[in-house]
């Protein structure tokens, strides 16, 4: 009986070695989900991440927009105090000019304060052509023609140009013709449309106001064909005009807004171009927009030919003196940077599209460009602007087209897609069904992949072959050391049969993530290709209304658009 | 141009010619390096047909299917030319011009 091998105790160990291989299946298992529970915790960490790296990006921009639109309007109380120190004693004189008319209208001053004044001003602004204007003006008053003489002269020596005018507007005034006429013709003779001072904007208010009547008004309409006839005669001048309209049309293209198709803007790789397009297309309403509200309403007319001789005259000599002009062209720019909410770019490309403002002379096409764009910068009237688009109109209707064309060039013809791993193209969202099964393909191959990669890890076969080894060594030693062996081949045997039974959970585990990542990306599929849709049907609405504006630009003409006063009508009959 | 569609002229040498002829006529003042390198427009085959080119150097008319590319002077009109607002694109060294149905021209720089 002693040869008898008592198991009992083997039997014990077994059981307590079965009980630790399930403790140790139940905590193996709780580590394999911890870690598919790290997985998900880095991709909402990485996806935190990229929000948050957007946000500060967001941020920055934002930043530096506020910080340039600070400094803008801090810039542009400097700017305006140093124009006050350097050029306010100019007020006074201008403020004086249409004092003095008026007062002699109303015959409440005597003509010798009048004079007195004039000479204060000739004493307290030197080199301003406007102080020897008013004492030969206050002279003309005073009917004091030696005086009156030697005060234009001076004004002419200072300013030709400003003094011609000034004196053709005050001859309006005084319904002075023949004087109007040769003061008007002397300004005309003057001139190079190719290099032709800003103030001519005043010589086109008076004509589209209707302040130069009869002989006057014909002159100024002839002298502004033969100015665009000579221009159009010169090579390379139709191109630049179609890129000054150009220019000044592009700077209409709104912005995209922060609601428009968000999740194609997220999901495809083209979004700035496709975003581009849109904003490109929907100028054509913006543009459409500008030039109905431009041509709709009442004017407002000076209720006399005195009134809408100040007026003129206030312009003239307020709007365009050169010494003014380096200061009045930067605190334009920093007023474009306040006005695009500290965006230097945009308010750059504006600042660009009006440059020919801020130059002393320039080409007569680029101010009657200016005109009708940027009227309140040359002190133009709301019926000089309607004359100059008038004026204006095919030169538009050619930049237009180009831009259109330009734009329509530019339009994506495919988004690129990528929804998390996989990616594709659609032109219009059509292709649903294709892509959806596409995004399936992907998925199932996904799948494969990952299912076919889990499989047993060599630390199973090394334990497995290396208690068979091990097991096998010590049994040979006889006795209890091949309960020992039998135990541990056991326990080798029984982890790599555990670790073999785990193969299928893991699969499953990976099956079902990869499932519900295709079932969130075919959701988001969907999502994007019908904001597509929508997204071509918008662009070809808004490309379509690209007609609307020729048919306004063709429906225009310049003539109609010339006021005409009642006393000419009057006078006409 | 839109009678490309007919296929005639692939076939024709003496419709070919006749058509170029055309085309060098509309252009009398300009040199032969002025005038352009030839014209696309919208191909009204039907799928897969996009759009055709007329080469008027070489003289070629050709019509491309989506997604094959053209000659590299003429790959830049295509999209414009399939836009279907043009009757026609005409290709010139530094510039591209597309005209209307009703003769109005855009100007694009290349």
């Amino acid at each position: 009986m002693s040869d008898v091998i008592d198991l009992s105790s083997v039997h014990s160990h077994i059981s307590r070695l079965e009980h630790n291989l399930d403790v140790v299946n139940a905590n193996v298992g709780a580590v394999s989900e911890q870690v598919i529970a790290v997985y998900r915790q880095q991709e909402l960490t990485k996806d935190r991440l990229d929000d948050l790296h957007q946000q500060f990006q967001e941020f920055v921009a934002t930043d530096r927009k506020d910080k340039q639109k600070q400094f803008a309007a801090t810039e542009i109380v400097r700017v305006r105090q140093e124009i006050e120190q350097k050029f306010g004693h100019h007020d006074i004189v201008r403020r004086t000019t249409t004092g003095i008319l008026q007062a002699t209208d109303l015959q409440m001053i005597r003509q010798n304060t009048i004079h007195t004044v004039t000479e204060q001003l000739m004493v307290t602004t030197p080199n301003y052509w406007l102080a020897p204007a008013l004492v030969a003006l206050s002279a003309w008053i005073k009917d004091d023609r030696s005086l009156a003489e030697r005060g234009v002269a001076e004004s002419i020596r200072r300013d030709d140009n400003k003094t011609s005018l000034f004196f053709a507007l005050v001859c309006r005034r005084a319904r002075r013709s023949e004087a109007l006429t040769r003061w008007l013709s002397r300004y005309f003779q003057m001139q190079n449309p190719m290099a032709i001072d800003r103030e001519v904007v005043v010589m086109l208010d008076g004509l589209a106001n209707g302040v130069f009547g009869g002989g006057a008004l014909l002159a100024c309409s002839n002298v502004i064909e033969q100015w665009l006839t000579e221009l159009e005669e010169q090579a390379g001048f139709l191109d630049d005009q179609r890129k000054r309209w150009a220019a000044q049309l592009d700077v209409m293209t709104p912005k995209p807004g922060d609601r428009d198709y968000p999740t194609l803007r997220k999901y495809a790789g083209n979004a700035p171009q496709l975003m581009k397009a849109l904003c490109a297309a929907r100028r054509n309403r913006a543009v459409h927009d500008f030039f109905t509200n431009l041509f709709m309403g009442e004017l407002i007319v000076p209720p006399s030919i005195e009134a809408a001789c100040d007026s003129l005259l206030d312009s003239l000599v307020a709007n365009f003196d050169d010494e003014e002009l380096p200061y009045r062209s930067e605190e334009r720019l920093l007023a474009l940077i306040k006005e695009e909410d500290g965006d230097k770019d945009a308010a750059k490309a504006r600042f660009d599209a009006e440059a020919e403002i801020h130059q002393a002379s320039t080409n007569f096409a680029a101010v009657l460009t200016n005109s009708a764009m940027n009227p309140e910068q040359l002190g133009a009237t709301r019926a000089t602007q309607r004359y100059a688009v008038s004026r204006s109109r095919e030169w538009i209707m050619a930049a237009h087209n180009d831009l259109v064309a330009r734009d329509r060039m530019e339009i994506p013809r495919q988004a690129g897609l990528t929804i998390a791993s996989w990616s594709g193209t659609s032109t219009d969202g059509s292709n649903e069904k294709m892509l959806a099964a596409d995004l399936r393909q992907h998925y199932n191959a996904k799948i494969d992949t990952a299912v076919s990669a889990v499989s047993l890890t060599s630390a199973a076969w090394i334990v497995l072959i290396a208690g068979i080894l091990i097991g096998g060594l010590i049994m040979t030693g006889g006795g209890t050391a091949i309960l020992i062996g039998l135990v541990l081949i056991a326990a080798a045997t029984a982890f790599f049969f555990w670790k073999f039974k785990d193969l299928d959970r893991q699969r499953d585990a990976a099956r079902q993530a990869l499932e519900k990542e295709h079932d969130q990306s075919a959701a988001v599929l969907k999502a994007v290709l019908a904001e597509l849709a929508d997204y071509r049907h918008e662009v070809a609405i808004e490309d379509a209304r690209s007609a609307d504006v020729t048919a306004l630009l063709e429906s225009l003409s310049s003539p109609q658009f010339v006021l005409q006063r009642p006393e000419q009508r009057v006078s006409i009959a | 141009m839109q009678r490309l569609d007919a296929g005639t002229h692939q076939q024709d040498a003496a419709a070919l010619q006749a058509l170029l002829d055309a085309i060098a006529a509309e252009f009398p003042e300009l040199g032969v390096d002025e005038r352009p390198l030839g014209v696309v427009s919208r191909c009204f085959l039907g799928t897969p047909y996009e759009v055709h080119v007329c080469d008027l150097a070489g003289g070629i008319i050709e019509h491309f299917q989506h997604g094959r590319s053209m000659p590299p002077l003429f790959e830049r009109a295509r999209s414009i030319a399939a836009h279907g607002a043009y009757a026609f694109i005409e290709i010139y060294v530094s510039t591209i011009r597309a005209v209307a149905a009703d003769g109005a021209v855009s100007v694009l720089n290349a």
